[in-house]
């Protein structure tokens, strides 16, 4: 009895954990719009072939006109997630400019798959900030790689 | 009595036994009074009775119960409890994949400010410009310079 209740919770943990994509991660309360309303963001979601090019598997994005207070909220959650990064010394890019400010960085591998989180974030009119956060899952090396694939 | 069972052979032998009639004979066999003419098949009912009923005892005619129940028959009530209790936790699991599967999301998602939508086209063309966007913002010096310099 005790086996198969251990099999039983093992399996259910093993399937929790498979539908749950990164969700340890900071910057799923900015996908779930629980800092910007979602009636104010373009989310999208995609998996499988159509990432195949940029050889990805999993893509999520958010993106919004939003305060500076909202948009420094952002930038926390990423820069927590950012923190797991630098302790794994993986690859990171982080570019800025007055209009416009990109961090994208790799977070450590997990089930074999690579994951990057890119937050770009540009200047807009009446102190209004065009935010637009992205995570990526899938075999691309480094985040140079990734940006080579995109470009192509 | 003894003609009874020797036709009750000569049916057996030609396949026109009824259940209840082959257990008549087993039990006939497992006894002791068992015809000299007859002796000579005791040794084949008996392996029979033991192909046939496993798991019960043949008691001689006239002692009751004539088949009773023996271990190996509360084994396999046990091994079959367990085997429902296996059948089961497979149905729960089954039942919870299942529900997985219905919560899937689809390859394509988008809410456009509020709007759901699982167009491939339109939300690819959200996916490729906001990776271009991301692509853009590489390490340009010159541009870095100009914003930093050009007041």
């Amino acid at each position: 009895m005790k086996l198969r209740m251990t099999i039983i919770i093992g399996l259910l943990m093993t399937a929790l954990s498979l539908s749950a994509q990164s969700a340890s991660l900071k910057i799923n309360q900015v996908f779930d719009g629980l800092v910007i309303p979602i009636e104010r963001m373009v989310l999208t979601r995609v998996k499988g072939k159509a990432l195949s090019k940029y050889r990805l598997t999993y893509y999520r994005s958010a993106q919004f006109i939003c305060s500076t207070s909202e948009a420094a909220e952002v930038t926390n959650f990423v820069l927590a997630d950012k923190a797991t990064s630098d302790w794994a010394g993986l690859s990171q890019r982080q570019t800025w400019r007055s209009s416009k400010e990109q961090l994208v960085f790799a977070l450590p591998s997990q089930r074999g798959h690579n994951r990057f989180i890119s937050l770009v974030k540009e200047k807009q009119k009446h102190g209004k900030t065009l935010v637009t956060l992205i995570y990526m899952e899938g075999s691309v090396g480094d985040v140079h790689e990734l940006n080579k694939l995109i470009k192509q | 009595m003894m003609t009874d069972y020797k036709k009750l052979v000569d049916r057996f032998f030609d396949g026109e036994t009824t259940i209840e009639e082959e257990r008549q004979l087993y039990r006939y066999f497992n006894g002791e009074d068992v015809s000299e003419e007859l002796n000579p098949l005791q040794c084949f009912f008996k392996d029979m009775a033991a192909v046939e009923l496993p798991n019960k005892v043949i008691t001689p005619l006239g002692d009751a119960p004539a088949i009773t129940e023996t271990a190996p028959t509360r084994h396999k009530e046990v091994r079959l409890r367990r085997w429902m209790g296996w059948a089961s936790a497979a149905i729960v699991l089954l039942l919870f994949s299942t529900y997985l599967m219905f919560q899937r999301q689809p390859d394509y998602e988008a809410y456009i400010y509020g709007r759901h939508s699982t167009n491939r086209t339109e939300v690819m063309q959200v996916v490729n410009s906001n990776l271009r966007s991301t692509a853009e913002a590489t390490p340009d010096v010159d541009a870095q310079l100009k914003d930093i310099f050009a007041d």
